[in-house]
């Protein structure tokens, strides 16, 4: 942002807001905007919708009767369920999880008896997929 | 998809596409979430926290007020979310204008020699450093962004929650502005003018009077004069220091100062208000709107006080501070005026100083 300027503009005091730390951790700080971030996404398309509705309806391209009244076939609806699901889990992963301090973590994962897990397989990467949707990266 | 021109929301041009303009008003949307529903708990919180820590005393000062406050997560949380709230504003509108910057230069550029009106920039004019902060975290604040009176336009436009967006604040202010006594306004001088807002108000006003807008930012005072050329109203804006305005003294029927005071240090605000009490008439009147001082901050909730040495910390208002402790009706005295207070047109910003030079 601390560009130079060539009309009619002059040095100026930078403030450095995007390195404030208010939470106990940047980290925290850092989450919280992604937070409010994706907020703002979400709004962005969900109003071009709104609008895309609105123009395609004034040029008679769609009644919005449709998409209100549209009812699901049972395929949708488990191809729905299934998205939600995927949304849910991704969006409050961090919810359930058991909160640990960094710190601990690696200290666990050093000491006598750390935690195991077995391998992912191909059948998990196969499953992971599926949880992923068809459009999943 | 960027369109550029999509038409006037009022009298200001629709945002240059429509995601920005979902994305400003998902940032008015959170802010009036943040200061309805959020700082209702946050008002009961702070006041059980400002009571613990003031302990045996009347009240907590500011220093006592931080030290409760500073480690609390629900306040904690409050500051970052309106930091990352005027963050947002001014990122999705600096992206934006920053793009297209040689539009937007251009369109300036053409502008400059238009009327009615003009703008006159002084190249030799020296910026003092206390105007050179980045004020309510602005990218390149008022002085250093040649696109930083759009910046301005759309971003407080954002800040008033759509409340303004046909200058309607500075409509009111202007058709209620204090006059002298014998009524005759022929000459206007809106101080710190910015993108000129009050300044074209003021004329729409007083369509006969000569209206002259000053400011320390060419960059504001560019994008004042393209908006009072696009409404066909004839304002003089200037490029010059409000403690140094070069007017000839007694000229000035009516002096005006928007929320200007508080952006600059006490020192130049006793300057300013000098250099006023010279270039007004005898009768003249200076009509300031800007923060309660001193001793008007006696009965501020806990939290008001702690938000607005957080706006002068981490909101780019560097002489926030400065300004509220001292005493500003004091300081208008002292300069010759007989001063008293209104109460403010707008909510938020309190109260309305109107000083008059005695005949």
């Amino acid at each position: 942002m601390n560009k130079p300027h060539t009309t009619a503009a002059t040095d100026f005091i930078d403030h450095g807001s995007d390195s404030y730390t208010f939470l106990q951790d940047p980290i925290v700080d850092a989450l919280v905007e992604v937070v409010v971030e994706l907020g703002a996404e979400t709004w962005i398309t969900r109003r071009r919708m709104l609008v895309l509705e609105r123009v395609m309806a004034s040029k008679g391209l769609l009644a919005p009767e449709l998409i209100e009244t549209y009812t699901p076939s049972p395929e949708d609806e488990a191809l729905w369920r299934q998205e939600r699901d995927r949304m849910l889990k991704s969006v409050y992963a961090a919810l359930a999880r058991r909160p640990v301090r960094g710190d601990a973590a690696a200290e666990r994962a050093k000491g006598a008896h750390p935690p195991r897990r077995a391998p992912l397989n191909a059948t998990d990467l196969a499953a992971r997929g599926r949880a992923l949707g068809p459009s999943g990266v | 998809m960027v369109n550029i021109d999509r038409g006037s929301n009022g009298r200001t041009p629709r945002l240059p596409s429509l995601d920005l303009e979902s994305q400003q008003d998902f940032v008015r949307g959170f802010r009036e979430w943040m200061v309805t529903e959020m700082d209702s708990q946050i008002r009961v919180h702070s006041e059980e926290l400002a009571a613990r820590a003031a302990g045996e005393a009347q009240s907590a000062n500011l220093g006592a007020l931080r030290a409760a406050f500073d480690p609390d997560p629900l306040i904690a949380t409050r500051l970052r979310v309106w930091i990352t709230n005027q963050r947002q504003m001014w990122t999705g509108l600096d992206d934006q204008f920053s793009r297209h910057r040689d539009h937007y230069r251009d369109e300036l550029d053409r502008y400059d020699s238009l009327g009615p009106g003009s703008v006159e920039l002084d190249p030799e004019l020296v910026i003092p450093d206390y105007c050179r902060h980045e004020i309510h975290i602005q990218p390149g604040g008022y002085v250093g962004n040649e696109l930083a009176g759009a910046l301005y336009h759309y971003g407080t436009n954002s800040f008033y929650m759509g409340q303004n967006d046909s200058d309607e604040f500075h409509i009111m202010l202007a058709r209620r502005v204090a006059r002298p006594a014998d009524g005759h306004v022929a000459r206007v001088v809106d101080l710190g003018c910015g993108i000129g807002q009050l300044s074209i108000a003021l004329k729409e006003q007083f369509p006969s009077a000569e209206v002259t807008g000053i400011d320390v930012a060419g960059p504001m005072l560019r994008y004042a004069h393209k908006r009072a050329v696009d409404l066909g109203l004839d304002v003089r804006f200037q490029q010059r220091l409000a403690e140094n305005t070069q007017l000839e003294s007694g000229s000035v029927d009516l002096a005006t100062a928007f929320i200007l005071f508080h952006e600059v240090p006490t020192t130049i605000a006793r300057e300013i208000c000098d250099e006023v009490f010279r270039i007004l008439r005898p009768g003249g009147v200076f009509d300031v709107t800007d923060f309660a001082t001193g001793p008007m901050r006696s009965a501020e909730a806990p939290f008001a006080t702690y938000r607005s040495w957080a706006d002068h910390q981490y909101n780019g208002e560097r002489w926030r501070e400065e300004f509220v402790n001292s005493d500003f009706l004091a300081i208008l005295r002292g300069a010759g005026f007989v001063a008293e207070l209104q109460p403010s047109k707008m909510a938020w910003v309190q109260p309305n100083y109107v000083a008059r030079k005695p005949d």
